[in-house]
This record gives structure tokens, C-alpha cells and sequence, in this order.
């Protein structure tokens, strides 16, 4: 590293904290890590169950998006993406928390993905069958998995792991998400450096 | 009496202390305790310890995704957010606003603060180490800066002192380079952690030690032990770490001879010809814009280490036309920080049975090794490791190819465990990264504003090196995978560690204050905050700024009962 890069005018992605490449560099607690250029884009709220009204978004890219989540995250033995709140939670972060430039990015792509998917599947995505958008979701996440730079991409399988991160990030941070399907412990009390595995069961929330 | 007089007397203490963070409680809390009427001066606002701690037991859900602030507020923290972690939903109210607080840069340099009760001792690091004989040898052995006026033996008991009263947590090792503290037991180690340390030993006979920080892992002094949330910065609704509010603002304001002034700016000390002392402290009342003048026998100057230097640099008397104690011309420079961002992190494999309990809110430790001994590299000096390590987490989920109930149940099963190291280097005390004021700018209470000149050089840049490969050739010998050495831009300030302002010294010529903290042509003025480093080790600086601070208050209180200094 040489001054010059230093020097060099800094953006938010390039500057990594002594705490964050601590957690970066150990992974620490089981949080999670994201690559530097995904960091600008969590700027959101909390996820709130229940009544959502869209604050950037019209009914066809609401109805779409909550099709979208809810595919990733289904009602199982635990809630549903939309039933913690995710659809809002999406909407509150571009609306609230990002850059105009970012929300309205955001939203060209989603209507790309409404466009694309409706003229794949002769008709409307968020009409679809579940197994009909599972499929489909799973034919783009194909061309995409394992490659955090698509987040920058702003194709199809761009747009679908931005709405993936933001599902599994906002999902793990709701608390059905933390307690239900991790564990999450507010007050662990004194700090044990090596236990099996079965004491704690799940991964942990926080 | 008449009414001036009266005023006169209602505002004169026996002692100022101008700051109430780490080393400012400190000397509250001694001066208070030797029995002196001391008046804390403090630029923010009051911090009472738990009731003004508002975000403190707030779960992941009840905050911001990320814990972000909305993005109109960015605007306010573009300097104070370089960090990455500072300027959170839950912590911004421990930070300034840079559009209220601007300074200037000509390279960049990174001035992350606070402005309350308490400073930065509520947000502070908490890894507590002590420096050694080799540091306070360091520059009059190797010729970098000037040398120390005071050795390992002058502080070492006031390192005791203010360990037992803090209470740090840790392992002793016996080593010479990194002196143990008084430990209260340490917090563990990790599988992965206690493997990396076996490696060290027998591949490379270097240690790796528990973390030593300022966190209670026993109840202590009235203090809870720590719950291992890692929300310290939030501020600890069981005072299981040390800061001024938790700990030594308590004990001074129990002694009855405290007086806190929060909202209180000091602009400049009023020096006096006549006495060859301070007579009196200027200030600027934050809410009322009112300017008062509190007078006392002796000032300590706790403003942390760049407010300190622009306190005595906007200090200018005809005795004094640089700046209070600035015969020497070196108030404002030898600007340090440890440098850091180079290491390296791995996978471990073969852990997949354990996990570990709790959220350990330091790192692991490897003490210095570089040119100890008849280690001897192309740079002088060293650095430490701070390091951690921990099974990866939910946040594979993303990636992974997967979604509905089977992407639940694979976020639901923890990853490898990863394991890291990330280095802190010394700077050298180079006189001319300097910090000084620019008198055409003014703040909004007219104050003149900040200027910094500061970069590291060569001696850094190849530590830099080391930092990195040392780091991926240790994880690479316990057979870890995927080992990856990084060395990322650094910018100096960004280790909060900044210091060397009004180093100590033992000419007048070349250091602004003396073996007891005093500015030398200024008797009754001690600086303790970071101001005071003549250099600054690798060691994480709070600790030695403690022991500093209870040092030179019990001289001082030595001294006026000895009829000296009034």
C-alpha cells in the first residue's frame, strides 16, 4: 500500500473499520459477512409485520416482490418472508435509508424482472403457481449463486441477489427469523470459547 | 465581601480538570479523593451512567436493518463514519456531527470523537495493555523522537493502581515485552484460538494470550461482571467495563468535592506574568454563549490529545506568543496513532462438533515479537495482533444455491470456523505530522479550527509488510485454509489511538512537559491525556494514560500539601 492510496478520496466501501475487519477477519459470533460492496446497500428498517403500504412502490411491483421473498422464504414450520415483515422492510430501506439514484435503480429493476418474468410465463409472476415461481426463481438464481459481484449487476440474476440479501438479512434480523429458525440469546452471560455443539443447537442470531 | 469577590470565590477550586473521559476521571476521581475541591470542565453534555445509556438493551428488531441511520443524516458524519462502525442508529449520540465540528485535512486524517461525560471512555476499544521497559527505551536507543523522561519502574505501580480500581481481565505470561497486568481471570479462548496458540508456541515460540481489556469477567469494586452481549459501546447497564461514567466519576463525585460542569468549552488558560502560573480557565457556556473565567491552584488538561494542543496553542499571552508551554516549538507536532488493517484470516477445519457460547466482546492477543530480542528486521519498532475467530455465520445463506425450508435449515446450521489477526503498528514520532490552528476559520463558538498534516512513512509501510505475511504464515502453520494476507488502506486517526501532541521529555528545549506531566515552564499545568506520549508503542494507549493521570494528580496533591504550586 502506497500513499497514493491512501490518499485517494474514499467512498464508505473502501473503508473497512477495526471492528468490521475484525468480524471479517474472524467471522466473529456468527454474525454474518458481506463483501465490502454490499455494505451502502443495507440502509433499512426494521421489518414490521402486518399492513404494509408501499411507500415506493405501485400495487404490480408490491404483489411482485412479496411473490418474490415469499418464494425465498415460505410459510413453513416457521413464518414466511412477508409474514415478518420483509416486503416493507425493502421498502423502507430504498425509501428511507439509500440514495435516490439507488431506489430508483432498484426500481428499473424490478420492473425489468415484472416485464421479463410476464412475457416467460404468459402471464403476471405474482400469478403464478408457487411451484411455477420456484422454479422459474431458481433457474435465474442458478446463473448467479456464488457470485457476490453480481449484487452490482443490474441483469436479472443481479436484481434477484439483491433481493435475496436483503430477504435473508432482514428475515435473520426480525425476531421470529432470530428465535424461531436461529438462536438468539439476549444475555448469554460468561463467555465459553468451546462447547458441543448440541448445548447450542442452531447457528446463532447475533 | 463585596459581590465580585464573592463571584470570585464561588468560582475558584482548588483544581480544573478540563475533560471527562479516560484520563480526565481519572483525575477527578484522585484529586477529589486527596481531598482537593476540584470543578470538571466538559465540552458536551451530562452522561449519567445506565440512565443516559438509551439504546443499551435494544435487540437486532428493534433497530435499523444494519443499524444504519437514515441516508439524509449521512451528511452530518462523513468523517466520523470512515470508520465503518461508529455512526450507528444505536451509537450516533456518542459521536459528533463533522458539520458541526469541521476541521481540515491535508492528508487525510480521521478525528473520530465524542463530546459528553464520560468522552470516549463509554465507545473505547477496552483492550487494556501495559507498555513495557523496551517502549520507554525505544527512542533513545534507536534515535526516533526524544527519550521518555520516565522508565517501566516510575509507572509500573500506577499501573497496579488504576488495574485494581479498573479491574482488567487476563492471562499472565512473564513477558518482558508486554507486562502483565493485576488480572482478574481471563476470558477463554476458543477451540480454534487454542489451537493457533499451540502452533505459536511450538512452531514459532511466540505466544498468543486471552484478551486484557477492561471488562469485568468477576463482579468488581460495585461493578456486575459482563454478560458477553458485546453492546459495550452502547453503554453497559451492568458497568461491566470500565469508563469515567461506570467507574471513577462515581467514586469522585462520592467524595462530596466534586463539581461537574457539562456544556463548558474551554476556550484558552489565562497565564500570569506576575506568578509564572495559570490563574485562571476560560470558558465558553455551550448553551448560553457566555463567556466565564474559573480559577483554581493547579489545571489538568484531559481534552484528549488534539483538543488539549488546541487549547495551549489558542493560549497566547506576550510570556507566551506560540502557545501556553510552547517554548519548544513542538506543541501540535509528533502527531501518532498505531497503524493497522494488514493481517490475514483463514478456515479451520475439524472444529464442526464445538461452537462457543456468548458474544466475547475483545479479541485474542499476540504480543509483540518482532524486534524483541535477536529478532532484527528492516524497520524499527513492532505491532501486535488482535484476533478473533468464530464459526461463519447465517450470512452464507445468501449465496448458497437454495431457497424455501431448505435455505432455512442451512442458515439454521452453522459454517467452518474462520479465524483472523489483525495488526497494530507503531508510528514513529515524526515532528512534523503536526496538527495546528487555523485562526481564518472559526467554529460556531468562534473557536479557531483544527488543521492536519499527518501520514506515515517508510519505517510504517515496511512493518505494513510483516503484519500481513507474519499473520497468513502463523494460520498457514496450524493448517488453516484459504489463508488470505490483506494489507488495506489505513488512514492516520482511524485507530483512535491519536496522541504525542505535548510530549513528555526531559529537555524544555525539545519536549513541552516534564518526568511529572507538567508543562516545564508552567508549573501548575499537568496534561495526562495522549497529548502527553513520547511515542507511542504498539499497546492499545488507555491504560498507560490511567496510570499517567492518578501519577501525576497524587504528585501534584503531594505538592500542595507541601505548600508548593499555590
Amino acid at each position: 500500500m502506497r500513499k497514493e492510496e491512501i490518499n485517494q478520496s474514499l467512498t464508505e466501501e473502501q473503508l473497512i473499520s477495526r471492528k468490521e475487519a475484525l468480524k471479517r477477519a474472524g467471522l466473529m459470533m456468527g454474525g454474518f459477512v458481506f463483501a465490502p460492496a454490499l455494505t451502502g446497500i443495507l440502509n433499512g428498517c426494521t421489518p414490521q409485520a402486518g399492513e404494509w403500504t408501499p411507500v415506493i412502490f405501485d400495487a404490480d411491483q408490491a404483489a411482485t416482490l412479496k411473490a418474490i421473498v415469499d418464494t425465498i422464504f415460505p410459510e413453513t414450520d416457521t413464518p414466511s418472508a412477508s409474514q415478518v415483515g420483509i416486503p416493507g422492510y425493502i421498502d423502507e430501506l430504498l425509501s428511507r435509508n439509500s440514495s435516490k439514484d439507488d431506489q430508483e435503480a432498484f426500481i428499473a429493476e424490478l420492473t425489468a424482472f415484472i416485464n421479463q418474468s410476464a412475457a416467460d410465463l404468459e402471464g403476471p409472476f405474482a400469478a403464478a403457481d408457487v411451484d411455477t415461481q420456484y422454479d422459474y426463481l431458481m433457474e435465474i438464481h442458478k446463473t448467479s449463486v456464488g457470485q457476490g459481484e453480481t449484487l452490482k449487476d443490474t441483469s436479472i440474476p443481479g436484481f434477484f441477489m439483491k433481493v435475496k440479501w436483503m430477504t435473508v438479512v432482514g428475515y435473520f434480523t426480525s425476531e421470529p427469523g432470530a428465535t424461531q429458525v436461529l438462536r438468539y440469546a439476549p444475555i448469554p452471560g460468561p463467555y465459553r470459547g468451546c462447547v458441543p455443539f448440541e448445548e447450542v443447537g442452531r447457528t446463532w442470531a447475533t | 465581601m463585596n459581590i465580585n469577590g464573592q463571584a470570585k470565590q464561588d468560582m475558584t477550586y482548588d483544581a480544573i480538570v478540563v475533560g471527562s473521559g479516560i484520563s480526565g476521571g481519572w483525575s477527578a476521581k484522585e484529586l477529589t479523593e486527596r481531598g482537593l475541591k476540584t470543578l470538571v470542565l466538559e465540552r458536551g453534555r451530562n452522561v449519567e451512567h445506565v440512565k443516559d445509556y438509551p439504546t443499551m438493551n435494544l435487540d437486532p428488531w428493534e433497530l435499523p436493518p444494519n443499524d444504519d441511520i437514515p441516508y439524509e443524516d449521512r451528511k452530518h458524519y462523513e468523517k466520523q463514519m470512515r470508520t465503518g462502525y461508529t455512526i450507528k442508529e444505536s451509537t450516533k449520540h456518542w459521536w459528533v456531527k463533522d458539520t458541526d465540528q469541521p476541521y481540515e485535512e491535508k492528508e487525510r486524517f480521521d478525528w473520530i470523537r465524542g463530546y459528553h461525560v464520560g468522552g470516549r471512555s463509554i465507545m473505547w476499544g477496552r483492550f487494556s495493555l501495559r507498555l513495557s521497559q523496551m517502549d520507554f527505551e525505544a527512542n533513545l536507543k534507536d534515535g526516533h523522537g526524544v527519550d521518555w523522561p520516565i522508565r517501566y519502574d516510575d509507572i509500573a505501580p500506577w499501573y497496579s493502581y488504576v488495574e485494581k480500581f479498573a479491574g482488567i481481565s487476563g492471562q499472565a505470561e512473564g513477558l518482558p515485552q508486554l507486562p502483565d497486568s493485576e488480572f482478574l481471570p481471563p476470558m477463554e479462548l476458543s477451540c480454534v484460538e487454542k489451537e493457533l496458540k499451540k502452533t505459536m508456541m511450538e512452531k514459532f515460540g511466540r505466544v498468543l494470550t486471552n484478551p486484557r481489556m477492561a471488562n469485568l469477567t468477576v463482579p468488581h469494586n460495585g461493578r456486575g461482571q459482563c454478560m458477553t452481549r458485546n453492546l459495550c459501546s452502547r453503554g453497559c447497564p451492568y458497568g461491566a467495563y470500565f469508563s469515567s461514567n461506570a467507574a471513577t466519576l462515581p467514586a469522585a463525585a462520592a467524595t462530596g468535592n466534586l463539581t461537574l460542569r457539562p456544556h463548558s468549552i474551554v476556550h484558552s488558560l489565562e497565564y500570569d506574568d506576575s506568578t509564572g502560573k495559570v490563574s485562571g480557565v476560560n470558558v465558553i457556556d455551550e448553551l448560553t454563549g457566555e463567556m466565564l473565567t474559573f480559577h483554581s491552584k493547579i489545571v489538568f488538561l484531559n481534552a484528549s490529545t488534539v483538543g488539549t494542543a488546541m487549547i495551549l496553542m489558542n493560549s497566547t499571552s506576550d510570556r507566551f506568543p506560540n502557545g501556553l508551554g510552547n517554548d519548544s516549538d513542538q506543541l501540535g507536532r509528533n502527531v501518532m496513532d498505531h497503524h493497522f488493517l494488514a493481517g490475514a484470516d483463514g478456515v479451520v477445519e475439524g472444529f464442526e462438533d464445538k461452537y462457543d457460547w456468548g458474544r466475547r466482546p475483545q479479541s485474542y492477543c499476540i504480543p509483540r515479537f518482532r524486534n524483541v530480542g535477536d529478532d532484527k528486521r528492516d524497520y524499527v519498532r513492532g505491532f501486535g495482533y488482535q484476533g478473533g475467530s468464530g464459526r461463519q455465520g447465517w450470512g452464507r445463506a445468501i449465496a448458497e444455491l437454495a431457497m424455501g425450508q431448505d435455505l432455512k435449515d442451512f442458515a439454521a446450521k452453522p459454517g467452518p470456523w474462520s479465524i483472523g489477526m489483525l495488526g497494530f503498528g507503531e508510528i514513529l514520532p515524526y515532528e512534523d505530522n503536526r496538527v495546528t490552528l487555523n485562526r481564518d476559520k472559526l467554529d460556531k463558538w468562534g473557536l479557531p479550527t483544527a488543521v492536519f498534516d499527518v501520514k506515515i512513512r517508510d519505517n510504517e509501510y515496511k512493518m505494513r509488510k510483516d503484519m500481513a505475511n507474519d499473520a497468513a504464515e502463523m494460520l498457514e502453520a496450524m493448517g488453516a485454509k484459504n489463508v488470505t494476507p490483506y494489507d488495506r488502506p489505513y488512514g492516520p486517526g482511524l485507530g483512535i489511538h491519536e496522541m504525542g501532541t505535548a510530549r513528555m521529555g526531559r529537555d524544555p528545549k525539545t519536549s513541552v512537559l516534564n518526568k511529572w506531566n507538567q508543562i516545564h515552564e508552567v508549573p501548575n499545568v499537568f496534561i495526562t491525556d495522549g497529548s502527553c506520549m513520547t511515542s507511542s508503542g504498539c499497546q492499545n494507549p488507555s491504560l498507560t494514560y490511567m496510570a499517567l493521570s492518578a501519577r501525576a494528580a497524587n504528585y501534584a496533591a503531594d505538592q500542595l500539601e507541601k505548600g508548593e504550586l499555590s
